[in-house]
């Protein structure tokens, strides 16, 4: 049974229009950092990986106060909650990225490499071109670091680059993108569905490697 | 009736309401015929039994444009006698957008005020609900449901209290989906409350086993939800052609079908199904007028929906 959710997906997209309004041009500083994290896991650059956990630490938490508690909280009851996952994740990233030192992002010369490299350019340019191509108006677009979708799915894919893998740092990510997945049937916006779909290949994939005997 | 706390710029916001087209220009009045009523057996007062929820429908954030389409259709709503409208605070915006809309409308629209409390705290009661009035606009209001039975023991003990004190006019509880039935039931049995909420439609048909008896035993106002079951009786059934029939107890579309077997049960008070359109709203206020059906034309209505 699909759940309903407590609005449309029209007040949803003048939710996220006037996020994105308020929060220019934090968006934009997101992507490029987004791209510059990807370049350095295909040419690592020092401390990079620190910095790459930082990132993503902060733009989990920066979705869980700020858009989840502040914007979210106005229209559906559920946002406190998912806010509270989201800051938990951030957490979770600076506790193993940052202060363990324990993520290292490596495209590397391996299939999970170059699908986790995929996932995270999809979170950057093709997350919200799907969007656009579904109908949405530009401004109300999802973007890497400020969204919770497209933040969702640049971890899943960066955490796909890290060895070992790391699997508490998916839970959270996987159980954001089942919301999203019943977002997307509740709402009629199928776009959406492609968060759970590589929800489920990012924890395909995580496992694999997990069994993979290491030489 | 809800007295409704003067909003400052009521004037100010009227006279550009009206400067801007398409709003203000079309004047409240009654519908040329009288509504059908029920009594609200605790008073005795009687309101339409075509009433309005805003649950999705009125959740639309700050958007101005919406605020103010919004705006239309309750003045739609009462522009055609309507007057019971239910909110919750678990609606999202949907109480600052009935408020939005109140403080734009004149001041003696027929409101009858019905939300709710629901917080899982007994102490968080009184601060919502004060927080609900401010939203609304309103002194106090006519109606005050538990949600989903949250708590309800607690909540229960303070609206008895706000009640003696003249803070709220009716008490009632409130479930969906057909569930806690039974729990609602017991409540029902033995506790002093004056309203019940539940899903009652043509397909949903559970309350009429056991709860739309126990109401009209008790003497209690029952208000229904879900009357379209959200719009699934309309994906379920709207291709269909409507029955011919449906002329005899003035349906001219599905909407009016659906209310109309909701409000004949002579149990019900009213039905409060939630619109974000203006010419849904008019077609269900169409439900307010003609004849209504009798036992054996409800069993007729049952029949035809279950052989579609």
């Amino acid at each position: 049974m699909i759940p309903v959710l407590p609005y449309t997906a029209e007040v949803l997209d003048s939710l996220l229009a006037r996020y994105n309004a308020a929060i220019v041009p934090l968006p934009a500083a997101a992507v490029l950092v987004s791209v510059a994290i990807l370049g350095h896991a295909a040419r690592p650059v020092r401390e990079g990986d620190r910095m790459a956990s930082l990132f993503l630490a902060a733009a989990w938490a920066w979705v869980g106060i700020v858009f989840h508690l502040r914007y979210a909280a106005t229209i559906d009851f559920m946002a406190p909650l998912y806010g509270g996952f989201f800051i938990a994740q951030a957490v979770l990233l600076l506790w193993t990225g940052v202060w363990r030192k324990q993520l290292v992002y490596r495209v590397g010369d391996h299939t999970a490499g170059r699908i986790g490299c995929g996932l995270a350019v999809l979170a950057i340019a093709g997350y919200p071109l799907l969007g656009l191509l579904a109908g949405h108006d530009w401004t109300s677009l999802p973007w890497v670091g400020a969204a919770p979708d497209p933040t969702a799915l640049l971890t899943l894919g960066l955490l796909l680059t890290a060895r070992p893998v790391r699997p508490h740092l998916l839970v959270v990510p996987v159980m954001w993108s089942l919301v999203a997945g019943m977002t997307a049937l509740s709402l009629d916006t199928p776009e959406r569905l492609v968060l759970p779909a590589a929800a489920i290949l990012a924890v395909v994939v995580a496992e694999r490697i997990r069994r993979t005997p290491t030489p | 009736m809800t007295r409704r706390i003067p909003h400052p710029d009521r004037r100010t916001v009227l006279a550009s309401l009206a400067a801007t087209a398409g709003l203000g220009t079309v004047p409240l009045r009654a519908a040329d015929a009288p509504p059908l009523t029920r009594p609200i057996p605790a008073t005795g007062e009687r309101v339409p039994v075509v009433g309005m929820g805003t649950w999705i429908t009125f959740n639309v954030g700050d958007d101005q444009g919406l605020r103010d389409r919004r705006l239309e259709v309750l003045r739609t709503f009462f522009e055609l006698g309507g007057r019971v409208v239910d909110s919750s605070p678990m609606y999202g915006t949907a109480e600052d957008v009935i408020g939005y809309c109140l403080s734009r409308l004149p001041a003696d629209v027929p409101l009858f005020s019905a939300t709710k409390v629901w917080t899982w705290w007994q102490n968080n009661g009184p601060e919502q609900m004060a927080e609900s009035r401010r939203l609304w606009g309103v002194e106090r209001f006519d109606a005050m449901q538990i949600h989903n039975l949250l708590n309800w023991e607690g909540h229960l003990e303070t609206l008895l209290a706000d009640k003696q004190a003249g803070r709220v006019r009716l008490i009632g509880i409130t479930t969906s989906h057909g569930s806690r039935h039974a729990e609602m039931e017991r409540i029902m049995a033995s506790r002093p409350v004056d309203l019940v909420q539940f899903t009652y439609n043509i397909v949903d048909r559970e309350a009429e086993r056991r709860l739309l008896p126990l109401a009209a035993e008790r003497g209690l106002g029952v208000i229904v939800n879900r009357p379209f079951r959200q719009k699934q009786l309309f994906e379920m059934f709207a291709r269909h052609k409507l029955p011919g029939w449906a002329g005899e107890i003035g349906c001219a579309n599905w909407a009016q079908f659906f209310l109309k077997f909701v409000i004949s049960h002579p149990a019900v008070t009213c039905a409060i199904p939630a619109t974000s359109r203006v010419d849904h709203m008019r077609e269900n206020m169409g439900a307010l007028h003609g004849p209504l059906p009798d036992p054996a034309m409800r069993k007729r209505m049952v029949d035809y929906v279950e052989n579609l």
